[in-house]
């Protein structure tokens, strides 16, 4: 460190103390129990941070000065014991010198490794490049299961005591200069000197921070932040963020970044090394010409699979009509912590039955991210609120809701200024990333919270309301339903909207049982529809009105009716049904990560008992005789035409053969 | 000249005659010329059986041909068969009012040529595979069923027979006057696995819970011609023997024989056929 920086750091408590401490709150000993706020950070190997005791050896003198300096500044009145904190200042200015060769962190002399966490927030397992990929998935989100990290400073050689901040998120250089409008600050996991990470530095942050900051004007801290967005439909790739200072400035600038979110200690087969994804998006569903037919036993549900997507895989469901679970189907939840491989999939309400394990706060900004603001605040290095760490987001504390001047453009034809809205619609329809049409504006109503709403009114979505006006008034009108308005727009108030509350529900579907997609599918179900039509088949399968199909559109496992079916795959079967019985069928996709949409409507369909030829040839006089591999032992037939054929060759055979060995003989 | 002058020229043009002690450079040794002498350069390379070419122990074929097997052969009722039920051409409504058609049938053989009489005698085997499948058909059908058929199971048969046989393919005249004509006979018992799938895609079961699958014994007979390619380009024969030892490659035509119902001895299914089969043949 330099002087100077050292200096500051003595005669700033923002650098000194105030971050120290808060800190210091979120240490804890391992192991960690569940945390009632799983954001938090541990270091198992510190046993404590008392700052009585001496200063630790570290591994330069003046590096330790700069440790026990500032815990003394922290707590002086304290340590009684301990020398003054001018006195350690002036050893600090005499050691200068000898310290200046020492350099500040690098990038590679951090190890990051992340953990999944059980339902009791203990750490699960090490992820792999598989987990890496595909764990963080919405239903993780929306549980708010954390992601246990560990991070490690392991330098060949010593380090500068410098600041070292450990952020959260995505694009997080751009957060904390604020230089992009669309980037909110990263949370603010671990803050503390280069010798507290030569430990391990082990904390968990909530899934949601890797796709989304802080809301200008909250703390900074996992606990206690407000998160920018809620888990919605993010997309890409976050991770740990660190910034080493430099001494500059007293907040962190994007070339201090030396860790940028990608670093992890896992490659895959490949040699790869995979970042920690986070994926909030369910697949589209490209696929069309859904029907289903019952079969002998069984429904069959099949499709026209034209295009590929993200979709990695599907499950059929099924249900009685009544809408329970049919017996002897169903699978087990899905572990916590189970690694998916892309066959298995979550919704929060089977990840976390009992509410989610932890939450965040999050803005009740409509637009927490405002497109026309530039980022630029006059007040952002000034920094008087002394909260270190955090000069971005104190600059903006004087409007800690930065209001939004209406619809965004996103929402209408022409063009979408809104990345996080434009990403979400163009993955749904690439061609929204050339052409901002009418149907990318329709779609950015149910993927794009500027739009007035995050969710399909004709399914059960997770956000209070849904994104269209007219019906969100007229369900809601509805004292039992207000709470659709309020709270969240579940199964009930979808199926209010469907029952003829809601002329959008009405619209571009097939059958009364038409409208059971989910929030993130009301475009695929117009692809569906657009199609060759959606329906039962044959008479087999008929749409029922005044079913309950609440149960099946949960996509709850206990209405999982098959194993899982490869993306490319363009029908599925659901056996082990009775013959005779109406059964509701639905077809759920799901993308790597595990997230899952409905990709087909709720059918009913009713399995026909069928003949095959075995039995066909049993009922017309066994005329295919008998099974089996060695049926030889009943007597002849009356035809034995063909064993004395049979017999006659054989012998002729033998006989030329005695008379070519007579010649030869001869 | 007289003798003293013979003499003496003899005498003087003798070093110059005298070979040097050393070959010069490039004479073939003494055992390279030996060994070029084995060749015949008289006549075509020819094997112990005296044909030319390279010495012919195998031959490999491939041919196709349409088959249907004779599941109903013993139905004596009015209408069809329940193989015909099953798999017949049907009407719009699912009903079947025609027989079912003959399903191409693929089928590999290899034959072990050890001896040869006028041409090749050889010991074979041969596999076939044949699969047809229809529509289930719906065992309660009701007045609002436009069809008769399930729109989403269907069943399927299967049957795989294997064949040992016996084989002559009269080469005389190929080999010997250039005929590029070869009749051939086949003959040899056969073994057909065969299985049948209900709509549920699982092995049919009979309400005794008997499966729906099993095998029979039987035999085949073949016999056609083959018409050897090598008049078409002779040198290019000649040389993919030189180069790969294939010594001829075949076009050809049988007429095939089968009789699969276990010799008739017991209750079993039927599945010869009397069909024809087109193929291509190498001999190497």
């Amino acid at each position: 460190m330099e002087y100077g920086t050292f200096a500051r750091a003595w005669a700033d408590p923002i650098v000194a103390g105030q971050q120290v401490g808060r800190t210091r709150l979120s240490f804890r000993h391992s192991p960690l129990p569940r945390a009632a706020k799983s954001s938090t950070m541990r270091v198992p190997e510190s046993p404590n941070r008392c700052v009585c005791s001496h200063p630790p050896v570290a591994s330069s003198l003046h590096a330790a000065l700069a440790v026990a300096m500032r815990r003394t500044h922290d707590r002086l009145h304290r340590c009684r014991p301990f020398v003054g904190a001018g006195l350690l200042g002036a050893l600090a200015f005499l050691t200068a010198p000898l310290s200046a060769q020492a350099e500040p962190p690098q990038g590679t002399d951090f190890t990051i490794q992340y953990w999944t966490t059980k339902a009791d927030g203990s750490r699960g397992r090490q992820m792999t490049a598989n987990d890496l990929r595909g764990y963080v998935n919405k239903a993780r989100c929306e549980c708010g299961q954390a992601v246990s990290a560990r991070v490690r400073l392991q330098a060949p050689e010593a380090r500068d005591s410098v600041p070292v901040r450990t952020y959260v998120g995505n694009r997080c250089d751009d957060g904390e200069t604020f230089n992009n409008g669309q980037a909110r600050p990263c949370v603010l996991a671990v803050n503390d000197f280069t010798n507290t990470y030569t430990r391990n530095v082990d904390f968990e942050f909530n899934p949601l921070w890797l796709a989304t900051g802080v809301e200008p004007g909250s703390p900074r801290d996992p606990e206690s932040a407000i998160a920018a967005q809620p888990c919605s439909t993010q997309t890409g790739d976050g991770g740990i963020w660190i910034c080493v200072e430099n001494g500059d400035q007293t907040d962190c600038q994007a070339a201090e970044f030396v860790v940028t979110g990608q670093q992890t200690e896992v490659t895959d087969a490949d040699g790869n090394t995979p970042s920690l994804t986070y994926d909030f998006l369910p697949p589209t569903i490209n696929a069309t010409n859904f029907r289903a037919q019952g079969g002998d036993g069984s429904v069959v549900i099949k499709w026209d699979n034209t295009t590929t997507s993200d979709i990695q895989g599907y499950r059929a469901l099924c249900a009685n009509l009544d809408g329970t679970p049919v017996e002897g189907k169903g699978f087990n939840l899905p572990s916590v912590t189970a690694q998916n491989n892309g066959t298995i999939y979550y919704t929060a309400a089977n990840l976390c039955p009992e509410g989610p394990f932890d939450q965040v706060d999050v803005t009740d900004d409509p637009d927490p991210i405002d497109d026309s603001d530039t980022g630029l605040d006059s007040d952002t290095d000034t920094d008087t609120d002394g909260d270190f760490g955090s000069t971005g987001a104190a600059g903006l504390g004087a409007q800690p809701s930065v209001a939004h001047g209406g619809m965004s453009d996103c929402c209408a034809a022409g063009s979408c200024s809104d990345n996080t809205c434009f990403a979400a619609v163009a993955t749904v329809e690439g061609s929204c990333a050339n052409d901002w049409t009418e149907q990318c504006a329709a779609l950015a109503l149910d993927y794009c919270e500027m739009c007035g709403g995050e969710g399909n009114c004709c399914a059960e979505n997770t956000s209070p309301s849904c994104y269209d006006q007219a019906c969100t008034v007229a369900v809601c009108s509805d004292d039992a339903f207000a709470y659709c308005c309020a709270d969240r727009w579940d199964a009930a108030c979808a199926n209010r909207a469907k029952d003829g509350t809601c002329d959008v529900c009405d619209a571009g579907t097939t059958g009364s049982m038409g409208t059971g997609t989910d929030a993130t599918t009301g475009s695929q179900a117009d692809s569906s529809d657009s199609g060759s039509g959606s329906g039962s088949d044959s008479g087999s399968g008929t749409d029922t009105e005044g079913l309950d199909s609440s149960g099946i559109e949960s996509l709850d496992w206990a209405y999982v009716c098959s194993d899982f079916i490869a993306a490319n795959a363009s029908t599925a079967r659901i056996n082990g049904l009775v013959n005779d019985q109406d059964y509701q069928v639905l077809l759920v996709a799901f993308d790597y990560a595990g997230n899952p949409v409905a990709a087909s409507e709720v059918f009913t369909a009713t399995p026909r008992e069928t003949t095959d030829l075995w039995e066909q040839c049993d009922a017309q006089g066994e005329l295919c005789g008998k099974g089996g591999f060695c049926n030889c032992t009943s007597g002849p037939s009356p035809d034995g035409t063909g064993w004395l054929l049979f017999t006659g060759l054989l012998g002729m055979l033998a006989r030329r053969r005695r008379r070519s060995d007579a010649r030869r003989a001869a | 000249m007289n003798g003293a002058g013979l003499l003496a020229a003899a005498l003087l043009a003798e070093p110059a005659a005298q070979p040097s002690a050393e070959p010069p450079p490039g004479t073939p040794s003494e055992e390279a010329i030996a060994r070029q002498n084995t060749i015949d350069f008289n006549g075509p390379r020819r094997d112990k059986f005296g044909r030319p070419g390279s010495p012919q122990r195998f031959a490999f074929e491939i041919k196709l041909g349409p088959y249907l097997p004779d599941v109903d052969r013993d139905y004596e009722g009015e209408g069809y068969g329940p193989y015909a039920t099953l798999f017949g051409e049907t009407d719009g409504e699912g009903v079947v009012n025609d027989a079912p058609k003959k399903a191409v049938m693929p089928v590999l053989g290899f034959d072990w040529q050890f001896y040869y009489v006028g041409g090749p005698i050889g010991l074979g085997t041969q596999v076939a595979f044949f699969r047809d499948k229809a529509a289930a058909i719906l065992t309660n059908p009701t007045d609002e069923d436009e069809t008769v058929r399930s729109a989403a199971d269907s069943v399927t048969f299967t049957m795989l027979p294997v064949s040992a046989l016996v084989s002559y393919r009269f080469e005389l005249l190929a080999d010997r006057y250039k005929v590029p004509l070869v009749p051939y006979a086949e003959a040899g018992a056969t073994y057909a696995f065969w299985w049948t799938r209900d709509g549920r895609r699982n092995i049919a079961r009979d309400d005794d819970g008997d499966k729906g699958a099993g095998g029979v014994w039987g035999f085949t007979l073949n016999a056609g011609m083959m018409l050897r390619l090598d008049f078409i380009e002779r040198g290019t024969a000649k040389k993919m023997d030189q180069t790969t030892g294939i010594n001829h490659a075949y076009l050809f035509g049988e007429f095939s024989y089968s009789r699969l119902d276990n010799f008739g001895i017991g209750n079993t299914i039927s599945l010869g056929d009397a069909t024809w089969f087109a193929g291509l043949g190498i001999e190497f």
